[in-house]
């Protein structure tokens, strides 16, 4: 009884703010999250064309708006033909132009976005990277930052995947966003059939999402979670700025290569 | 908390050290322990099992040492559990947590030092009788026929 007692007057303090526990918190995510990044920057190009990433910032913003989503998300795109998206600590999302020109309408483009958004907001990033590679490698990265653990646990951002509870959640979660947003979530299914199928014919180059919990089964449930009245839906964008937004990006790329 | 009462003869050199050395056990099973709460817990079972047949002095303070154990232990466990599931993300910490660990943090403290001054006047031959545990041990520790 005394114990409860003693339990319930503690409780009436602020801990959580004497302690500075979510400054100290958000600290550390901010320090791996801008490590992850220099690592990116120094092995990738970085693609800072505003009339590149514009397109896709007010994809992000929409979804954040429609669902007053308290996230900051900070966009870095890469110039690389594997076809990925990850979240990495502090909000930073990255996406490689692979995936930009694996996608056929800027609505699977948003559907993989949410998706990455939902992992943001439910702190998945971080509930996997401790998970992962143990809450003392994490907190020697945020003080020192040794370059072989940064890449190596990077690897576990790129290409491994969340739980499947995590996977699920965060995909229903962006069904959710998409239709806030006023955005049809069947070509996000349409997206994860064709990475289905493709991932079956072992195209080795598509990495997104591929050791993810069975994509086919994942397009199935985002349909059938679905409610969105097809009369309400608007398109992100027209076909034609679409098809310009990746010849764009594909120019870019072959310019780099041919440089 | 703790009372000192008169036991119902007086206890030989002997079995105040044996006594005196129930409370010790556990003393240092807290710090070996410690965060595995149930290592104390057994230390002063086995402690318990290797006296239970000895005089009805050593016998009480066994038995008391032992008991007082119980509630430390369920407290120490919550702890243990609620920790690892903050460390695996799994939980998120907060004011609830924080307070929780300082009422067990006070608790074991508490627990601590009255078990020193336990182990100190056992064995001197002084019966110290603790609240709720020594009415409990009284129940569960009776003296035999020749005692």
């Amino acid at each position: 009884m005394s114990f409860f007692a003693l339990w319930f007057i503690l409780s009436r303090f602020d801990w959580m703010d004497i302690f500075k526990v979510n400054q100290t918190t958000s600290k550390t995510e901010e320090a791996i999250g801008e490590l992850y990044v220099n690592a990116l920057q120094q092995s990738e190009t970085v693609i800072e064309i505003d009339s590149l990433i514009q397109p896709i910032t007010d994809i992000i913003d929409l979804i954040i708006e429609s669902n007053s989503i308290d996230v900051d998300v900070k966009l870095h795109v890469f110039d690389k033909d594997m076809v990925n998206a990850f979240a990495i600590p502090d909000d930073n999302m990255i996406l490689f132009t692979g995936l930009i020109k694996e996608c056929e309408s800027p609505e699977e483009l948003a559907g993989v976005i949410g998706h990455e958004i939902a992992h943001m907001e439910k702190n998945h990033v971080m509930k996997k990277l401790v998970k992962e590679i143990g809450l003392s490698v994490l907190i020697s990265m945020a003080s020192g930052g040794n370059s072989t653990i940064i890449n190596e646990t990077l690897k576990t951002l790129t290409s491994s995947a969340y739980d499947r509870s995590l996977e699920s959640e965060a995909d229903l979660t962006s069904v959710t966003y998409l239709e806030n947003a006023d955005i049809d979530p069947s070509p996000f299914a349409d997206f994860l059939f064709r990475l289905s199928m493709e991932e079956s014919e072992g195209m080795q180059s598509l990495q997104l999402m591929s050791s993810h919990p069975a994509s086919e089964e994942r397009a199935k449930t985002i349909l059938e979670t679905k409610t969105i009245d097809k009369n309400t839906v608007r398109p992100l964008m027209t076909e034609e700025k679409w098809k310009a937004l990746k010849l764009s990006y594909k120019a870019f790329s072959d310019a780099r290569y041919t440089d | 908390m703790i009372s000192i009462e008169q036991f119902s003869y007086s206890p030989h050199d002997n079995e105040s050290e044996k006594a005196s050395n129930s409370y010790l056990m556990s003393l240092l099973a807290i710090m070996a322990g410690l965060p595995l709460p149930i290592i104390n817990l057994a230390a002063t079972f086995i402690f318990y099992m290797g006296n239970r047949k000895s005089t009805y002095f050593v016998r009480w303070h066994a038995t008391q040492a032992l008991l007082s154990q119980f509630s430390l232990l369920a407290m120490n466990t919550v702890a243990f559990w609620w920790t690892i599931n903050i460390f695996t993300q799994n939980t998120e910490i907060s004011t609830l947590y924080i307070s929780y660990i300082m009422a067990v943090a006070i608790f074991n403290l508490g627990e601590f030092a009255a078990t020193i001054y336990t182990a100190i006047q056992t064995r001197k031959g002084i019966h110290i009788k603790w609240w709720f545990y020594g009415e409990l041990t009284d129940l569960l520790c009776k003296p035999d026929d020749y005692e």
